[in-house]
């Protein structure tokens, strides 16, 4: 009992005003130094990292090839209504008001391959099990303190991460947190799915505030033939189980052990670091550009699909990576 | 009658859980003059207008009294129509409580009191009256008005409506109903948003038919393009599950398509259906859309679709 005491005072002296808000309006436009592979050139192939896939999620994602979302009738669905934090695309926040002047709605706008996400802040239920799934999904929120934090239902089947087909299932549920300092916008994602994901998937991004991002949205989507021989047939692009070639994309390129490329929970802690650091060696390539330390596509300057002009820094999360042990392969060069 | 008639109100709970096969008892407004009734066996799409009610399916006999009092909380107008998308008992059961509580447009009917018409393929009234045991319904549930074409079409309510015969999909009585100028497509079991489609070959149902019925809904269905962001898009009512669109057709059609190639593969290698089942074919979708006990399971599924693809139907609808 003393223990309980203890805890809720803490919870109530820490609590902030429920009435607690933050001015969110406004054109935001992601930095693209944050996980910029996903969001500049895109995932590699058959890079599931950072996501606690289910051995069903790991399936399904390795039945995908990119010419999926490339068959005519996918090309203008929406993507999932979490992919704002994985795209190199601004954001718009916009609020709605009722007749007495209420904030009856935060809304993230959406875009070309997003639907809106429209917080409902009068606190009206979610809808039943029955109504319609939406590519925005059906979201309510609520202040705490001065971070607005939403739960989003009602959401289409959507790939988490289109790129390498991560699925999300049309019963995935996302918390969203939105918190802004100044003229930075933090957004947190929690995504969970009872059938492709293991454990909640967790993004956090921050966007900066900049005005003249308002025009950079799209809201049409037209369709084109992108793969004649589909035509009219019926036909679905796919990889058979076991034939996707991609499958070992990450240990080819990177030595990465491909537990760790698939998904699996267990390599999202620190602890699966430290299991697999003594196993690991460091690619020739990677050593070539940056010894010491992978660059991911650095490494493919020069070849198709590399990202040009950028160049290798770590950030200095040097301790994050193997910068400075030098592998017995690359020590021979 | 234009307020939102949402009976339950559920909220989702904090973590992703995997829903339960049962729908609530509820009705939704879809369109202006467009209802769905859920949780009473099969779903049943309510059309309203100046010429009194449309209803696609009924329901389970037992549910028969709950409709009717849904039905009537909608509209007092009479129901002229109760159009059948197959012979299934969740569909067809509340046929006779609901068309005795209705009147036929056509006033030289055979019938000695006021009933609506029950529109269906022939082939539902031969599979129900020909049906012998305890799980045969009476006469009364039988559909009193059948047709044979690819269409039969309706202009009621100031909406062109038309049947579509879809046969060979889940049975060899489907039928989808396109409420036009609604736009609205009512699917029938063709779409199950519960779990992979029943496919029932001894009745007619192929993997071949299910695919050619999704693929047709996908050519009348129309999506939200290329204003992505309006709600504006032709709605789905399936049989089973939730109001759906473009989308969830999409994502269904691919899902069968996928396995339907897996399958075909493993037979091209000679596998046995023992062999393929133990191969988990429908890995990645199963969890979503299988079941490893109830009255449709996964392993009936896989069953089903080698079945139809080592012994293909004589014809399905194109």
């Amino acid at each position: 009992m003393r223990y309980i005491c203890a805890v809720l005072g803490v919870l109530l002296l820490s609590a902030a005003p429920a009435s607690a808000q933050a001015e969110l309006s406004g054109t935001y436009i992601p930095l693209m130094h944050e996980d910029y592979i996903e969001r500049g050139p895109g995932s590699f192939l058959g890079d599931y990292t950072g996501v606690p896939l289910t051995d069903e999620g790991r399936a399904k994602a390795l039945l995908y090839t990119s010419n999926q979302p490339s068959q005519y009738e996918r090309q203008c669905l929406a993507q999932s209504a979490g992919i704002f934090q994985y795209r190199p695309v601004a954001i718009r926040f916009f609020k709605e008001w009722n007749d007495e002047g209420r904030v009856t709605a935060w809304v993230l706008g959406g875009d070309n391959l997003r639907g809106d996400i429209r917080i409902w802040m009068d606190g009206r239920p979610h809808p039943s099990p029955n109504a319609q799934h939406t590519e925005g999904g059906f979201a309510t929120g609520a202040w705490e303190g001065d971070t607005l934090v939403a739960h989003v239902t009602h959401l289409k089947t959507a790939w988490i991460r289109r790129g390498v087909g991560i699925p999300a299932s049309d019963h995935t549920t996302i918390d969203m947190y939105f918190t802004r300092r100044e003229n930075l916008l933090t957004i947190t994602t929690i995504q969970e799915d009872p059938y492709y994901l293991t454990q909640p998937h967790v993004v956090s991004r921050v966007f900066e505030w900049n005005p003249r991002a308002a025009d950079v949205t799209r809201q049409t989507c037209n369709t084109a033939n992108e793969i004649p021989s589909l035509e009219d047939t019926g036909q679905v692009p796919h990889n058979m189980p076991g034939q996707n070639p991609e499958a070992d994309y990450m240990v080819r390129t990177f030595n990465l052990p491909k537990d760790a490329a698939m998904g699996f929970a267990e390599t999202l802690y620190p602890e699966y670091r430290r299991k697999i650091r003594s196993l690991y060696t460091l690619p020739v390539a990677c050593d070539e550009r940056a010894p010491g330390y992978c660059c991911g596509w650095i490494e493919r300057q020069g070849l198709p699909g590399g990202a040009p002009s950028l160049t290798c820094n770590d950030g200095g999360f040097g301790g994050l990576g193997p910068r400075g042990r030098r592998t017995p392969a690359a020590t021979e060069r | 009658m234009a307020a939102l008639l949402a009976a339950a109100t559920q909220v989702q709970p904090a973590a992703a859980q995997r829903p339960t096969d049962a729908a609530v008892f509820e009705t939704l407004q879809i369109r202006s003059n467009v209802f769905v009734i859920f949780g009473a066996g099969g779903n049943i799409t309510v059309h309203v207008g100046e010429d009194g009610l449309v209803l696609v399916d009924s329901g389970s006999a037992s549910r028969g009294s709950d409709v009717l009092a849904a039905v009537r909380r909608i509209s007092g107008r009479p129901i002229r129509y109760i159009i059948n998308t197959g012979p299934d008992e969740d569909h067809v059961g509340g046929n006779e409580t609901l068309a005795r509580a209705g009147a036929s447009l056509m006033d030289d009917t055979f019938a000695d009191d006021p009933r609506a018409a029950v529109v269906s393929h022939e082939n539902v009234l031969l599979r129900l009256s020909g049906a012998t045991g305890p799980a045969a319904l009476p006469s009364g549930a039988w559909p009193s008005e059948t047709f044979t074409s690819r269409y039969r079409s309706l202009y009621v309510n100031d909406d062109p409506i038309q049947i579509i015969r879809q046969l060979g999909a889940h049975s060899d009585g489907d039928a989808m109903v396109h409420f036009r100028r609604a736009d609205v497509i009512a699917t029938g079991d063709v779409l199950d948003l519960r779990h992979f489609p029943v496919i029932d070959p001894t009745r007619g149902g192929s993997i071949q038919g299910e695919l050619a019925a999704l693929n047709r809904l996908l050519d009348l269905v129309v999506p939200a393009m290329p204003l992505v962001l309006k709600d504006a898009r032709t709605l789905v009512v399936p049989g089973h599950g939730r109001v759906a669109d473009y989308a969830e057709l999409v994502d269904y059609r691919d899902t069968l398509t996928v396995i339907r190639n897996i399958i075909a593969d493993q037979i091209q290698k000679g596998m046995t259906l023992e062999q393929v089942r133990n191969a988990n074919p429908a890995a990645g979708y199963r969890a979503r859309w299988g079941r490893d006990s109830g009255p449709w399971t996964t392993d009936m599924f896989v069953e089903a679709v080698y079945n139809g693809l080592k012994n293909p139907p004589a014809g399905s609808e194109p």
